[in-house]
Parts: C-alpha cells; sequence; structure tokens
C-alpha cells in the first residue's frame, strides 16, 4: 500500500511539475514555445490551445484531469491528439527496449555466473575488463561503433529505420544494431552484478547441501545457484528499462528509427511542449511500471517474501 | 575393532587449509574403519577437526582445502584419487549428508518436493510421477504427515524439527550405504534430539545403513552411537565402544570431556569446562595435542607425539598406555604453564 | 570541527599508502594515468596542439591521418586532434562545475532530509523519486530545451540531473553521524538546527561525497558529449566532443574518421575516470560499494 502511495504521489508531483513547466522559466510561455517569429494570429489559438489564457492553478488541475483521463493535449502543429501520436510510435521504442534487455539478460547472466564459478581465474579477469568497458561505454558511442562497422565498414546489415512490422525478417535484421547497442553496457553490468550475487550464494550452506546430494555442477550452479543470484538482478532491471528508454533517444536518433526517443528528440527541437510533456509522462510511467513489476517478480521469485508480505 | 566387513576405511587422513598462503592444520594422520549397520559417533570439541572429517569424504571441503596425505576407501575405492564424475556419482546415491542448520541447507526459493525429486533425478532415470511418489513415501517414514502436501511447501514453512527430519528424509531418498550426519540434532531440543536419534537409529536397522553422527554432545553421542571417536586438534584420541568409554574412558581427554558432560540434574548452573584453550589451527607441536591441557602430562608428552596404539579392541593416542613411550620411567613434571611451540 | 580534522589528518598520514595500494591493480593505474593525461591536456592544450581549433584548410578537408594531420581533418579542414585536445578544456569545463554542483543541489536535499527526518524527509524521497524517474537524457533535454542551450545552462541542467544521487548518499550519512557525542553534545548546549547541520553533519559527511564526485565525472562527461551530439548542448563552434562527433556523423559514411577517434577518446576517458573512481572507492571507502548508478 505504501508502495503505491508513493508511485501515485511521484506521478502526481511529476504532472504538476510538468504543467507548470512553461511557466518556470520567465518571460511569455508562448514567445518561448514558438520563438519570437510567432504570428499573433498563431500565438493566440496555441495560447487558447494549451490553455494558457487560464490562471496557472486552473491549468494544473485542467491538464491533470485530463492526463487521468488518457487525454495529454493536442499537438499544435500536426493537430492530432498527443496521446494518438505517442501510441503510434511506442510499439518500436517497446520491441527494441526489450529485446535490448533480453539481449542483455542472454548474454550478461551467462557471463557473471561463468565468471562466479571460475572465480580470480584469467577468465573471470578478461570478463571483469570487458564488463567495466562496456558499462562505461555511453549508448551512442556503442551505436556510432556497431554503425561503423556493421553497416559502413562490412555494410551486412541495414542502417536506418525500422522497417515494417509486417515484414518480420527485414524488422529483425534492422533490429539487431540497436537493440545490441542499447544492451552492450547493461551486458557488463550484470554479468558484474550476477557475479557478485552468485559469490555470495556459492557460499550458502544450500548450495553445499545440493552438492551433497549429487547434482551435477551445471545443475548446482545455473539451477541452484542461479535460482537467488538472480534475484537482486532482477530488482534492478525494473531501473534498467526506464534507463534503456534514456538511452533509446541516442540510438533511434542514430539508426533512423521512429520511436519514442526520436519523437521525443524530434519535439525538443521544435519545443513542441505538448509533445514533450507527454513523452515525459510516459516515459515515466512506464519507469514506474516496470520498478512495480520488477518488485512484483522479486516476490514471486523469494517465497520468503511472499509469505511475510501477505500476512 | 570391526574387521573384513569395513564400508569406509580412512587410513593416516591429513588436512590443511591455505589461509593467505600458509598452511593451517586441519586433520592430522586420521584413521577410522566404519561397518555396515553400524553407527560411529565422533565427538570433539569446535576446531577439532570433526567437521572437516565429515566433509572429507565427500570431498565437499572449501576449495582452500588440501589433502596432503592419506586414503579414503569407499567400499575399497579410494575417493582421495577419485575424479568428479566418480564423486557426483557416489554423492546422494550412495553416501548422503545430513547437515546443522536445516533452515539454511534447504534451498529458500524451492519446494521440498522440487528439492527431492532433483536429488532422484541426479542418479535414476524414473518419471516425475514415480519421484514424487518416492518423496512421499519417504516424508511419510519420517514421520511427516501429510506428505503430498508438504511436498508442495517451502523450508521455512515448517518448524526446525520438521525440517531436520525432511533433510533425514532427503538423504535417504536413494537408500544410501552411508549416511554421514554432521551435528544433526545441535539446532533441536533435547525432546526432538531424542527423537531424531532414535529415527536414524530404526533406519539402520530397517536398511542396514553405516551412519557417521559428528557432534560436539557426547550425551547425543552417547545415546546414538554403537562406537566413539574422540578428537582433538585435528587428531584421532580415542577409539572404544560406546559403553566401555562411558564406563572406562582410556585417555585424560575422553575423561575431562566425560567431566564436563552436563548432568541433566546440573542444568541451570554454569557449565563446567576444561581448563585452558583448544591450540590453534596455527599453533603445531611436537608433542601430544592435549599435553598443554592434561593434568597427567609429563616432559615426554610434550616432547614426542604419541602414536594411536590399539589396547584390546579400543584404541588410544596416549603415551600412558605406551609401555615404551618413557611416561612411565620418566620423573613426574607435573602440568607445565602453557604448550611448548 | 574537531572530528572532521582528525579524519583529514588520518587520511593524509595514509597518503603513500593509499597510492601504492591504488597502483598495484592494473584498472586503477590505467585509470590515474588517463585520468593524468587528461589534466595535462586541460592545463597545457593550447601548447600540445598543432593546430588551433578553428583554423581551417579548406584544402585539406575530411582527409584520413597523414603527418600534416595525425588524426586527419574535418569538412571544414580543421585538425581532428587539436580539436579533441581543445575539447578537453571544455569537457573539464563542463563536468567539474556540473559535478561540484550537483553536490550543492544534493547537500541541499539530502542534509535537511537526512537531519529533520518526519516530513521534510517524506517530501524529500518524494523529489528524488521523481526525479528519478524520467531518464537522465530525458530531463537534461526537457529543462535544455526551456532554459535554452547554452554552456551555463548544460552546467546547470547535468547538476540537476546528478542532484539525486548526491542526495540519498548524504542522507543516508546524515542519518549515520547525527547521533554522534558531537552532535548531541552541541545539541544539549543549545546549538541551532541550522548551525549544527552546518559546522557538524556536514563535514563528517563530505568525505563520501567526494568520492562520488570522482565516480559521477564520468557520468557527467558522458551526458555532456551526448546532449552535445543532439545539438542540445554546447553548440557548434565550440570544439566539445560532442560538437565534433555530430559533425562526423553527418559524413560518418564518407569520412568516419571523427567519429572513430571521438568515440575513442571518449571510451578511454570514461573507462580510466570510472576506473580510477572505483579504485579510490575500494581503497578508501569500500561501504560505498553499489550506491552509485
Amino acid at each position: 500500500m505504501g508502495r503505491l502511495l508513493m508511485i501515485a504521489s511521484v506521478l502526481l508531483l511529476l504532472l504538476v511539475f510538468l504543467s507548470l513547466l512553461i511557466h518556470l522559466v520567465p518571460g511569455d510561455p508562448v514567445q518561448i514555445i514558438m520563438g519570437p517569429l510567432a504570428s499573433e494570429s498563431f500565438a493566440a489559438t496555441v495560447r487558447q490551445e494549451m490553455g494558457l489564457d487560464q490562471p496557472i492553478p486552473m491549468q494544473v488541475l485542467g491538464f491533470i484531469a485530463g492526463a487521468l483521463q488518457g487525454d495529454l493535449g493536442n499537438d499544435f502543429v500536426s493537430n492530432r491528439s498527443v496521446v494518438e501520436i505517442i501510441a503510434g510510435v511506442l510499439p518500436h521504442t517497446m520491441i527494441l527496449a526489450v529485446s535490448g534487455l533480453g539481449l542483455a539478460m542472454a548474454i550478461g547472466l551467462p557471463l557473471g555466473v561463468y565468471a562466479a564459478v571460475n572465480a580470480n581465474s584469467m577468465a573471470d579477469r578478461v570478463i571483469a575488463a570487458i564488463s567495466i568497458t562496456l558499462i562505461t561505454l555511453p549508448p551512442y558511442v556503442a551505436g556510432l561503433l556497431l554503425l561503423l562497422v556493421f553497416s559502413v565498414g562490412l555494410a551486412w546489415l541495414p542502417a536506418l529505420g525500422a522497417g515494417r512490422l509486417d515484414e518480420p525478417l527485414d524488422y529483425l535484421l534492422r533490429l539487431v544494431q540497436p537493440a545490441t547497442a542499447l544492451a552492450l553496457g547493461w551486458i557488463g553490468y550484470l554479468a558484474r552484478l550476477t557475479r557478485a550475487s552468485m559469490l555470495e550464494v556459492l557460499q550458502a550452506n544450500y548450495i553445499r547441501t545440493a552438492r551433497s546430494l549429487g547434482l551435477s555442477k551445471r545443475r548446482v550452479h545455473y539451477s541452484y545457484a542461479l535460482r537467488s543470484a538472480i534475484i537482486p538482478v532482477v530488482a534492478v532491471l525494473g531501473v534498467g528499462l526506464g534507463h534503456l528508454l534514456g538511452g533509446a533517444i541516442f540510438i533511434e536518433v542514430i539508426f533512423s528509427r521512429p520511436g519514442l526517443g526520436s519523437l521525443f528528440y524530434d519535439s525538443i527541437a521544435t519545443r513542441n511542449f505538448p509533445v514533450i510533456r507527454g513523452s515525459c509522462i510516459v516515459v515515466a510511467t512506464l519507469f514506474v511500471v516496470t520498478n512495480l513489476l520488477a518488485d512484483l517478480s522479486y516476490r514471486f521469485l523469494d517465497p520468503r517474501i511472499r509469505v511475510e508480505g501477505a500476512q | 575393532m570391526s574387521t573384513g566387513g569395513s564400508l569406509l576405511e580412512i587410513e593416516d587422513l591429513s588436512i590443511s587449509y591455505l589461509v593467505d598462503g600458509i598452511p593451517l592444520r586441519g586433520l592430522r594422520g586420521v584413521s577410522l574403519d566404519l561397518a555396515r549397520n553400524r553407527i560411529l559417533g565422533v565427538v570433539g570439541e569446535s576446531g577439532s577437526g570433526k567437521s572437516t572429517l565429515s566433509f572429507a569424504i565427500t570431498r565437499l571441503l572449501p576449495s582452500n582445502a588440501r589433502i596432503d596425505e592419506g586414503s579414503i576407501r569407499f567400499e575399497g575405492q579410494d575417493l582421495v584419487k577419485a575424479d568428479m564424475t566418480t564423486l557426483e556419482t557416489l554423492r546422494g546415491d550412495r553416501i548422503a549428508m545430513v547437515f546443522q542448520d536445516p533452515l539454511s541447507s534447504l534451498h529458500p526459493c524451492l519446494t521440498i518436493g522440487q528439492q527431492m525429486s532433483d536429488a532422484q533425478r541426479a542418479h535414476r532415470r524414473i518419471g516425475a510421477g514415480e519421484r514424487r511418489a518416492r518423496s512421499a513415501e519417504m516424508l511419510d517414514t519420517v514421520g511427516i504427515a501429510e506428505a503430498e502436501q508438504n511436498l508442495g511447501r517451502f523450508p521455512h514453512e515448517f518448524s526446525g524439527g520438521m525440517r531436520q527430519r525432511i533433510m533425514i528424509a532427503m538423504s535417504l531418498l536413494l537408500q544410501p550405504d552411508l549416511l554421514i550426519a554432521d551435528e544433526p540434532t545441535s539446532a533441536l531440543d533435547v525432546l526432538l534430539q531424542g527423537q531424531i536419534i532414535a529415527l536414524l537409529n530404526g533406519l539402520r536397522e530397517r536398511l542396514g545403513t553405516a551412519v557417521m553422527i559428528v557432534s560436539h554432545d557426547l550425551g547425543v553421542i552417547g545415546e546414538a552411537a554403537d562406537d566413539v571417536l574422540v578428537m582433538y586438534a585435528g587428531e584421532t584420541m580415542e577409539y572404544s565402544p560406546v559403553g566401555q568409554i562411558f564406563a572406562q574412558p582410556l585417555h585424560p581427554y575422553t575423561e575431562a570431556l566425560l567431566a564436563v558432560m552436563p548432568g541433566r540434574k546440573a542444568r541451570g548452573r554454569p557449565l563446567p569446562t576444561i581448563p585452558g584453550r583448544v591450540p590453534s589451527a596455527s599453533e603445531t607441536s611436537l608433542g601430544c595435542a592435549f599435553a598443554g591441557r592434561c593434568e597427567r602430562a609429563r616432559s615426554v608428552c610434550h616432547a614426542n607425539r604419541p602414536v594411536y596404539s590399539a589396547v584390546g579392541e579400543r584404541r588410544v593416542r596416549c603415551h600412558i598406555y605406551d609401555p615404551l613411550s618413557g611416561w612411565h620411567v620418566a620423573p613426574e613434571t607435573g602440568q607445565r604453564e602453557g604448550a611448548p611451540t | 570541527m574537531s572530528d572532521a580534522h582528525a579524519s583529514l589528518a588520518l587520511s593524509g598520514s595514509r597518503t603513500d599508502g593509499l597510492l601504492r595500494r591504488l597502483l598495484r591493480l592494473p584498472g586503477p593505474a590505467f585509470g590515474l594515468a588517463v585520468t593524468l593525461v587528461l589534466l595535462f591536456l586541460f592545463l597545457f592544450g593550447p601548447l600540445v596542439a598543432s593546430h588551433g581549433f578553428a583554423d581551417q584548410d579548406i584544402s585539406a578537408r575530411l582527409q584520413g591521418p597523414s603527418f600534416a594531420h595525425l588524426l586527419g581533418t574535418d569538412h571544414l579542414g580543421r585538425d581532428l586532434l587539436s580539436r579533441l585536445i581543445y575539447g578537453v578544456r571544455i569537457e573539464l569545463f563542463v563536468a567539474v562545475p556540473a559535478v561540484f554542483g550537483g553536490l550543492v543541489l544534493g547537500l541541499m536535499l539530502g542534509l535537511p532530509a537526512g537531519y529533520l527526518g518526519g516530513r521534510v524527509d517524506a517530501l524529500v524521497l518524494v523529489i528524488l523519486d521523481t526525479l528519478h524517474a524520467l531518464p537522465t537524457v530525458v530531463l537534461a533535454l526537457t529543462l535544455l530545451a526551456l532554459l535554452g542551450n547554452s554552456l551555463a545552462n548544460v552546467v546547470l541542467v547535468l547538476a540537476v540531473s546528478l542532484a539525486p544521487s548526491f542526495a540519498r548518499v548524504a542522507r543516508a550519512s546524515v542519518f549515520a553521524v547525527k547521533h554522534g557525542p558531537y552532535v548531541d553534545a552541541e545539541r544539549i548546549l543549545g546549538a541551532s538546527t541550522g548551525r549544527i547541520m552546518l559546522r557538524h553533519v556536514l563535514p563528517n559527511i563530505i568525505p563520501p561525497l567526494f568520492l562520488l564526485m570522482a565516480m559521477h565525472l564520468p557520468t557527467a562527461i558522458a551526458v555532456e558529449t551526448g546532449l552535445s551530439f543532439l545539438g542540445l548542448g554546447v553548440r557548434p563552434p565550440t570544439p566539445s566532443w560532442g560538437v565534433i562527433l555530430a559533425d562526423g556523423f553527418d559524413r560518418v559514411r564518407t569520412a568516419p574518421w571523427a567519429v572513430i577517434w571521438t568515440c575513442l577518446a571518449l571510451g578511454v576517458t570514461t573507462l580510466g575516470c570510472t576506473l580510477l573512481g572505483e579504485g579510490l572507492r575500494d581503497v578508501l571507502d569500500p561501504k560505498l560499494a553499489g550506491s552509485t548508478r
């Protein structure tokens, strides 16, 4: 219950902050948004469209009321609803983020387990060096390097655009590079985290029990130890999706993909405030929701917490 | 000393732990024999090496442990030289273990049923249904009612005594020839202790399993074991049938242990202790490890390490029982201050 | 104040041992080397650079590496190596004040939250969670869109983005020291809350926060470069690495050198700074492990 209250207050505060955004800067909001070149009649339209002619408390309430009903206002350039615009591009970003995170888990977890099981070996040191290099690599550097190697240098993969979902193979080919670029940092991070978590779990008495029962090394490591070691990793994945959405801005711009990131970037460049506001709300909501999901799966993975929660 | 039908023969086993590159004493020349259908109790204070001994048999020692010499023969096969595959085949199937703290020794995130099923799957090609049936049957054997439902529960949902029963059930799933129980009752109250011991005894009689019980509590050993092995500072001090060791202890250390054994009526009073302390794992002495605390120690005890010699069917590591040791001819020196190093 | 002096004196006496322990591992040693090179280029860059950062040579545009231009030239014939060297100044001019600003803002939130607790703490936590719900880049871009992209605004925006992390560590550290003997004594003697916070709590929580500053320096550099790459951070004539990267990206198919070198410089810089930061953390304050990111 406390957690839901926290989420509600975070989202509420964010809505207030975003509706006041324009007023945080001194000067006429419409001027700031449109620049000094806007015609008087267009400025008036925008003023009315965004409710800027109303008193500020009314603007805040109006915006929050609208947002709660799923109305994030209209884009005054194209005159389409912001929700509609975002819904159009969101699937591309979700596919990108989820496949990036999936890739990161598919590679990062086994790397971490291997490093922990062979702690202090040469392989462990190599994995540690690779991990820290990947962690510190900014996502756009990862994207640019992949682009250079696989699209410019080797010309193996198409570089631009997301393709269409009704051509799955082409879509997949175009997804490989952006998803990898997003995943690289998380591969390193997950490998590190999994290693640390595994090292702790491998000391546990129940691991010794599993070995005393004659379970194979593989089964002890990947089934028994990882089963517990993954719990703190899952807790981090919730935050991970939020971070990936930030990185997606760069990746979508570099690979010219449609998506929430490039939409946000375009709206920043054109100072399209309704869309900026809408994107922020959607990103924050996704972040909060994935965090909640991670928290729930955390409870599912550890039955001891499950019981406490029920009591 | 039982001969011929030995299931487990340990000979002259020495183990050390490497800590920061320095070898520390684990075991020093330990030998023992265990026949089928017998219960051997291994007793000693903490640091006596009794746990090292129990983990060494299935080679589940921590990674910094090193077997320096000796052999561990199980049905004639030397486990010191065995490879990982051989060990994995033996563990759980032929040699099973029960651990001290059942809560931390069971996987917290897997149900009892899953863990028992995995234990069988590691060794037998049998279907999931049959594995489950066997698990339920074994829970029933150790006295856990509603076995079917309990298979779906997690370890934390049981009481301490139930968990120890579950551990024992898990270890007996494949009817092992040897069961090693490391402090199986130390986390339990006296009533439960008795139940667990009775359970082990009954199983031994029904399945003919050889059992090695490791405990710091001579009372537990006295109730459960046929034979007793007394350990001190990584060495075997005395080996006797259980009746004789209580009636007539040979080694002065065994005597001291019996003297400080908490009697039922002495509860509530501060426990008597043996004066002095167990030599730390980094101390090595030329003489007897117990000499520094022994009331009957003479100069020879500080100078020469006693041999583990036979006294009838018993064995003891003490100069008193060795007519050639010089203990009897040397002048009395009394107890010396501190152990020489 | 005396307790803070004591801890400073303590750290002073073990400085030589610290350096030796730091250099024992290859990672921190590499990190220190990178940091020293960056520092050298920051101080003496203009003396080292063979060309000015804006010197154009129209006859030699988009060239690969040569003796005249060791790393090649960009689309206006400017020497890439010289631009990257001048870029070090921009990076540090932005990143260092940004991290410091993050520290100050973080303290302004974390210190009262930790010390006063109760409603103040709850309010600060909601603010921190709200800031956290938006990825750093999204928050920074939104603020930049409002404020306009000047160098000063980039610093400000980065400081705001980094503040929550400082605030959390500050808040937690305050919890740890607020019932220390000095603080309790002052309270009994009737010192004002503000005075206690600034004179007694603050000096005691500063060491871990300084360490956090070091750990966040590469983050600040990476985010600044990213913002400038998107064209919303530092503006073009200034040779920020992000600007060089953006210029290079426009021509990446025909002349990849600018992108290659900038990516390399960035990768080595963030890696080096992070390794040094982690090395320092491991040597000075192992407790802090895991509190970043």
